[in-house]
């Protein structure tokens, strides 16, 4: 980011001297990103688009013979507004080095420009996690991601964050589980949501293959007994590391069963452009995308910050 | 994760008018002393040739950042690098082989670079504050580099100081406010780029 690439920049690669370049291995870039491992990826087709969460009814209540039912209502709640934000980047490469750079993967804008979108992608990602807990970083209902006192729209709160953290153990996964079950829904019911994916920085992967992937307990002396972490999950498979949640070692999450949880919406994706500047004999060459994160429904996440 | 030490100011792109901005070509001296690297800001000097640009430099004022480095002389033959090394002596009266650097316009332009130092409240509101002051730079010289950054320690300074602070930058690393190195977008505010030269008699 200098501004324009020129000779002094790929000043040994003028001639055929070096043996090997050495550099960042882009190859399947698109397939290697995590984001969508863990976030339910979909399209927006406008400027912004909105998510609104409603409440229905409530519980039924008892009537007494011969006296009027009682009478319910549907309550509006969050709000979420996805704005459809732009990422570009302009590489600019006088004449003279596309002519004299004799190490063309070096400067092959097309293969450097696209792991940069999608690197920066995959980190924009990660940043709803790395920023769970961070005053300032809000969803609709103006709460962090993780957060107690997530709001219902009938009135009280819910907690999508362990209370009292736990580091990764099968205790952990059952405290979690126990309580995704018991969360309370949009409504004010007992949800019923599911586990489905383990989100961890990538220090805890080893970690969490022990315990998710294990056909038995993995605790010493409790070997006979059925490991059931690993019932629940479909093997190490379900297991996300994340490489930029590395602002901690000891954080980690499940993704949930509920819909509209954490989402990817493309606006447009990666595209790029190839122009020349005639007169300053400039090749310049640029890569967009526009694209909105976020989440409607805060039960996509079971927080532990541990 | 503390935040990345970018080596320099980078270029990010015109305030006005249309990509891509081109550089100027600036002289340096023979035998100058200083080391000259992309990223590097410089100022005219006396003599009609270019030299780094100090802090808070208030008599000759900033040309703008080097992003290219013309091939020099080696004391052999004429050679490339991503630096200019100091001392490069082409001699007075060779002027095959004088030492140019490319620059890129101080004035008019967005440049980000980091703060070498904190800011006295160094969050992310003490750094809104200082959006539409000023700021210094200042170099630290290690070897062959000078790493140019912003002296945040003294923002906002004096309205001859040599930055305007525009926003904060636009990376999508997390910022830690608290830590050396916030990156910021800046653009020439103290600048010497022809025909607003401050010099008297210009």
């Amino acid at each position: 980011m200098a501004g324009l690439v020129m000779l002094s920049a790929v000043f040994n690669l003028l001639q055929e001297t070096i043996s090997d370049i050495i550099s960042d291995d882009s190859d399947g870039i698109e397939g290697r990103v995590a984001f969508p491992k863990y976030l339910d990826v979909g399209k927006m087709t406008g400027a912004y688009i909105d998510d609104a969460e409603y409440a229905g009814p409530g519980f039924v209540q008892e009537k007494p013979e011969g006296a009027p039912m009682s009478h319910a209502t549907i309550r509006a709640g969050a709000q979420t507004r996805y704005m459809a934000r732009t990422f570009a980047q302009q590489l600019d490469f006088t004449r003279e080095v596309v002519s004299d750079c004799k190490y063309e993967q070096v400067i092959e804008a097309a293969r450097l420009q696209k792991q940069a979108i999608w690197e920066t992608a995959d980190m924009d990602a990660a940043l709803m996690l790395v920023r769970a807990v961070t005053a300032g970083y809000v969803g609709g209902d103006g709460l962090t991601l993780a957060n107690a006192a997530h709001t219902l729209p009938a009135g009280g709160t819910y907690s999508n964050t362990m209370a009292v953290p736990m580091s990764p153990s099968r205790l952990a996964v059952n405290l979690a589980l126990s309580t995704l079950k018991q969360m309370t829904s949009v409504s004010g019911f007992i949800g019923a949501i599911e586990g489905r994916k383990i989100l961890c920085p990538t220090a805890q992967g080893f970690t969490w293959q022990g315990i998710v992937g294990s056909e038995k307990a993995p605790e010493p002396g409790q070997f006979n007994e059925i490991n059931t972490v690993y019932r629940y999950f479909n093997g190490i498979e379900d297991i996300v590391e994340i490489p930029y949640w590395n602002t901690t070692t000891t954080n980690w999450a499940i993704k949930t069963s509920a819909k509209n949880g954490i989402c990817w919406k493309w606006r447009e994706r990666p595209e790029t452009n190839t122009w020349k500047d005639n007169s300053g004999l400039i090749l310049c060459h640029s890569i967009w995308a526009r694209w909105s994160r976020g989440w409607s429904n805060a039960r996509g996440i079971y927080f532990v910050n541990a | 994760m503390p935040n990345p030490r970018l080596y320099g100011f980078r270029y990010l792109g015109p305030m006005t008018g249309k990509n891509p901005q081109r550089p100027i070509r600036y002289r340096v001296a023979s035998a100058y002393a200083v080391a000259l690297n992309i990223g590097d800001v410089v100022e005219e000097a006396a003599g009609g040739t270019c030299i780094l640009s100090p802090p808070g430099s208030a008599v000759l004022s900033m040309l703008g950042v080097i992003v290219g480095i013309g091939p020099y002389w080696d004391g052999v033959k004429m050679t490339m690098g991503d630096f200019l090394p100091a001392n490069t002596t082409p001699g007075a009266v060779n002027f095959e082989r004088e030492s140019f650097v490319y620059v890129m316009p101080a004035a008019n332009n967005l440049f980000e670079a980091v703060c070498g130092t904190l800011l006295a409240a160094p969050t992310r509101a003490g750094y809104l504050t200082t959006i539409g002051n000023n700021i210094d730079h200042m170099n630290t010289p290690v070897a062959n580099k000078n790493w140019p950054e912003l002296d945040a320690a003294t923002a906002p300074a004096a309205a001859a100081a040599q930055w305007r602070i525009m926003d904060f930058s636009r990376t999508a690393l997390a910022v830690d406010w608290a830590a050396l190195y916030v990156p910021l977008i800046v653009s020439g505010n103290e600048i010497a780029t022809p025909p607003a030269a401050p010099l008297a008699g210009i």
